[in-house]
């Protein structure tokens, strides 16, 4: 379900885990090969969220395009909308025999 | 954004386990963090944005929908309008001949007594059978007369020998042509055997009738019919009295 995927889907928290591996870091004095491996797997685990979130954000509807050019495609469509709609007015008002006058 | 996310975020990693062993470049580690907070609200700004956008493609996808509704609506409309116009194509074409026909006939006006007379003529002699009022001596005949028969193929090619040459339409002598050999035999016995009768033909006398005539004016062959009846009359009434026997 690629296409019903929004924004809140998206986890951009990553200022924790980073504030995480700052203090793990901190702590290396103490257990260094503890710390190590800690850091290493929180790491791991931020550049896993992060390509997530590049996948996520890729999915997002509507990212193709900025917002400028979004906006003018949907009023080019608007405007094809409208000619359609008074096309299809304009068919069903007509008069239903045109008789030529001689 | 990310990718700068993730070099902002390398770098502070880098620079704090070097600060952390020579103690130096503070000031450059306050500044990293709050370039990655700064491109944290950033990346939470865009993503508003990109929720923004979200919307409105939520409404593009309803237009195109919409869009795409009036397109079926417009090709079934003019579907019915390429049917709507064969259909009067057609009627026009049948009221301009019924049209040409009413010209032809108001520029040549036939009066009805005419057309009945004619109609009564035709039904006179190609019945099947006599008018219930018919009585001897009555012209009127519900079959061929003599002079009929004589203006139709068959009569005309008994005429053939009589000329000398072969005076047969136009049209029988394509289809005698395309036809296979057998109906070519046909026509050789049918003109032996008309040879044997060209004295009986002859002893009639209007051999001249209808041979080269392809249309009947009925206005004009009306004195002719009128001495066939007298010629046949005697037949009639002959067959008539051989009927009352």
């Amino acid at each position: 379900m690629e296409n019903t995927l929004t924004v809140n889907d998206v986890d951009t928290d990553f200022l924790p885990l980073i504030h995480d591996i700052i203090k793990s870091g901190e702590r290396e004095n103490h257990e260094p090969q503890k710390s190590a491996q800690e850091i290493s797997q929180k790491i791991q685990d931020l550049q896993k969220k992060i390509d997530q979130a590049r996948s996520d954000i890729r999915k997002l509807p509507g990212i193709q395009y900025n917002s400028e050019q979004q906006l003018k495609a949907m009023d080019d469509l608007r405007q094809s909308l409208q000619m359609k709609r008074q096309l299809l007015l304009k068919y069903r008002h007509m008069y239903s025999f045109d008789v030529p006058k001689y | 954004m990310i990718i700068f996310y993730l070099k902002l975020y390398r770098e502070l990693i880098e620079n704090l386990s070097a600060g952390r062993q020579q103690k130096i470049n503070v000031q450059h580690q306050l500044l990293l963090t709050e370039q990655l907070v700064a491109t944290d609200n950033e990346i939470k700004a865009t993503l508003k944005v990109a929720e923004h956008q979200a919307e409105v493609e939520k409404k593009v996808d309803a237009i195109k929908e919409e869009i795409e509704t009036q397109d079926q609506h417009i090709t079934q409309m003019q579907k019915h309008f390429k049917e709507a116009e064969n259909i009067l194509a057609t009627a026009l074409f049948q009221a301009k001949q019924k049209l040409q026909s009413i010209n032809k006939a108001s520029k040549h006006p036939v009066s009805s007594e005419d057309l009945i007379k004619y109609a009564h003529r035709i039904s006179a002699s190609n019945a099947v059978c006599a008018p219930l009022t018919w009585q001897p001596g009555d012209a009127r005949r519900p079959y061929p007369t003599d002079i009929e028969m004589r203006m139709g193929y068959l009569g005309r090619l008994s005429d053939l020998p009589l000329n000398g040459h072969i005076m047969q339409p136009q049209g029988l002598a394509d289809m005698v042509r395309s036809n296979n050999q057998i109906v070519k035999q046909i026509l050789k016995l049918d003109r032996q055997a008309s040879q044997q009768n060209q004295f009986a033909w002859h002893s009639t006398g209007d051999m001249h009738i209808g041979v080269n005539s392809g249309v009947i004016d009925t206005r004009n062959h009306s004195k002719d019919v009128a001495e066939d009846v007298e010629v046949m009359s005697t037949d009639s009434s002959s067959s008539s009295s051989s009927d009352s026997q």
